[in-house]
């Protein structure tokens, strides 16, 4: 009696940063535009989507740890890293967006209070 | 001068006082054989004995090893299971690893269709090796029930586990083409149902694995629902609405695209499980009413701490601001999957 081994298979996007990792039991239906990269048996097979990449696909703040370079995938340097950081467009709060409103309003009926 | 009296018979005097116990003593003391020799006045002499005329010794039944065993829980719901490649679960536990395989369920009988003979396990379960304390030089018999009543069985002896696997029992089901084995591995036990011949199916009511060298299958019955349902969702959780638009949670908006939902869980699972969801679609969030929900664009595995996880609901938001988080249809689910 075989037992079948389990394939992994990545998802990257446009600069080649590991968006997605998948196999084993969550094998994607459609394989279209997936890579395969390894293939075993256990845990880091079968649910490789929590256990393949050692550090986990993202950081806490949902920054991408790996890529895929030379038919390999590695680990993303902390430069890398950081550029996505600094590009991701900061989301005015709640109370920022109401006191943007405010200072529009009050911009366009000339009723801006001068600063004492 | 002395309490005490000395005897120079003291052994005659206690054997004196041991057969007068023994005649007040009404409790059988011999073999079940001797027991069945005795007249009905004979036995009538005795109060207590191990023995009745009714005791049937293969009354007795195993514990069952395996989980699922009369295929009760289905937490995936479909009626029908197709491997086209790779490993996919059926009903909760039970695997299935070849190519061109079938898994019907049809009233709790599983019916496995295979159109070639590549020997990979039409059906297996994996059973962690920390269910197996001081097993090892111990017998264990294997046993299936097929849909028909008929019983199949072999016994082995459980083997020291070392780094190659060790096929403990191997045997034949019937004529139907297919074999059942239990493999000792490192990592776990195999037990794995499958077929030898092109063309075969199987239709299989119960599985057992138990300690001893006879099968008790046969003086079984279907486990408590209840309880071997929170066995298995230790391996497999699916998280679904009875109705439709079904509050998940209240999330935390940790960056401008992720929100952090914790939702409850029945029990701790096995490992940190994976993920995968119906669609991303189904899962809205808002701050204020439905009417002006969001859709996500993701759904995502934040962290696992006991019975408390939490989901990533990927989409855009105010930092720090709360939402609710709901699904807005009846056939969303999530699976969290810790699969053997």
């Amino acid at each position: 009696m075989e037992e079948n081994k389990s394939k992994v298979y990545i998802l990257i996007d446009d600069n080649n940063r590991v968006i997605r990792v998948e196999g084993g039991y969550t094998t994607p239906a459609d394989l279209t535009g997936w890579i395969e990269i390894d293939e075993g048996t256990g845990d880091k097979y079968n649910l490789c989507q929590s256990h393949y990449l050692e550090k986990g696909l993202m950081t806490e703040d949902g920054i991408y740890q790996y890529k895929y370079e030379n038919e390999e995938v590695v680990e993303r340097t902390q430069e890398e890293m950081d550029a996505d950081r600094q590009a991701i467009p900061v989301v005015p709060t709640d109370a920022e967006k109401l006191e943007a409103q405010v200072l529009y309003t009050a911009m366009m009926t000339d009723t801006l209070l001068e600063e004492v | 001068m002395s309490n005490f009296v000395s005897y120079d018979n003291a052994e005659e005097i206690l054997q004196e006082y041991a057969d007068k116990i023994k005649e007040k003593d009404r409790t059988f003391h011999g073999t079940q054989a001797e027991w069945s020799a005795l007249t009905t006045a004979e036995k009538a002499k005795y109060d207590f004995a191990a023995f009745t005329d009714d005791y049937d010794p293969s009354a007795i039944t195993n514990p069952n090893l395996l989980d699922n065993p009369w295929f009760t829980i289905n937490q995936r719901g479909k009626s029908s299971y197709i491997s086209s490649g790779g490993q996919i679960y059926t009903v909760d536990r039970w695997g299935m690893g070849s190519n061109n395989v079938s898994c019907d369920v049809t009233n709790d009988i599983i019916t496995l269709t295979h159109a070639d003979n590549t020997n990979n396990g039409d059906l297996f379960q994996r059973v962690e090796t920390s269910k197996f304390k001081d097993i090892v030089g111990k017998s264990i018999t294997a046993s299936i029930m097929l849909s028909d009543g008929s019983i199949y069985s072999q016994s082995g002896i459980m083997p020291t586990i070392e780094s190659t696997n060790k096929t403990v029992v191997d045997f034949a089901i019937g004529n139907t083409g297919y074999k059942m084995s239990v493999v000792a591995r490192t990592s776990n036990i195999l037990v794995p149902i499958y077929c030898t011949v092109a063309n075969a199916t199987i239709s299989i009511k119960a599985v057992k694995l138990e300690l001893g060298s006879v099968s008790t299958l046969a003086m079984d019955t279907a486990p408590n629902y209840a309880t071997e349902l929170l066995k298995c969702q230790r391996y497999f959780v699916r998280l679904k609405p009875n109705v439709g638009n079904t509050v998940v949670g209240i999330g935390f908006a940790g960056t401008a695209s992720d929100l952090r939902v914790p939702i409850s869980l029945p029990c701790e699972m096995r490992t940190t499980p994976t993920l995968t969801k119906s669609s991303a679609s189904h899962y809205k969030y808002t701050k204020t009413t439905a009417a002006e929900a969001t859709t996500a664009s993701d759904v995502l595995l934040w962290s696992i701490n006991g019975t408390n996880a939490a989901i990533r609901l990927i989409g855009t938001y105010d930092v720090s601001g709360t939402y609710l988080v709901y699904v807005s249809s009846t056939t969303a689910f999530i699976d969290l999957s810790a699969d053997l």
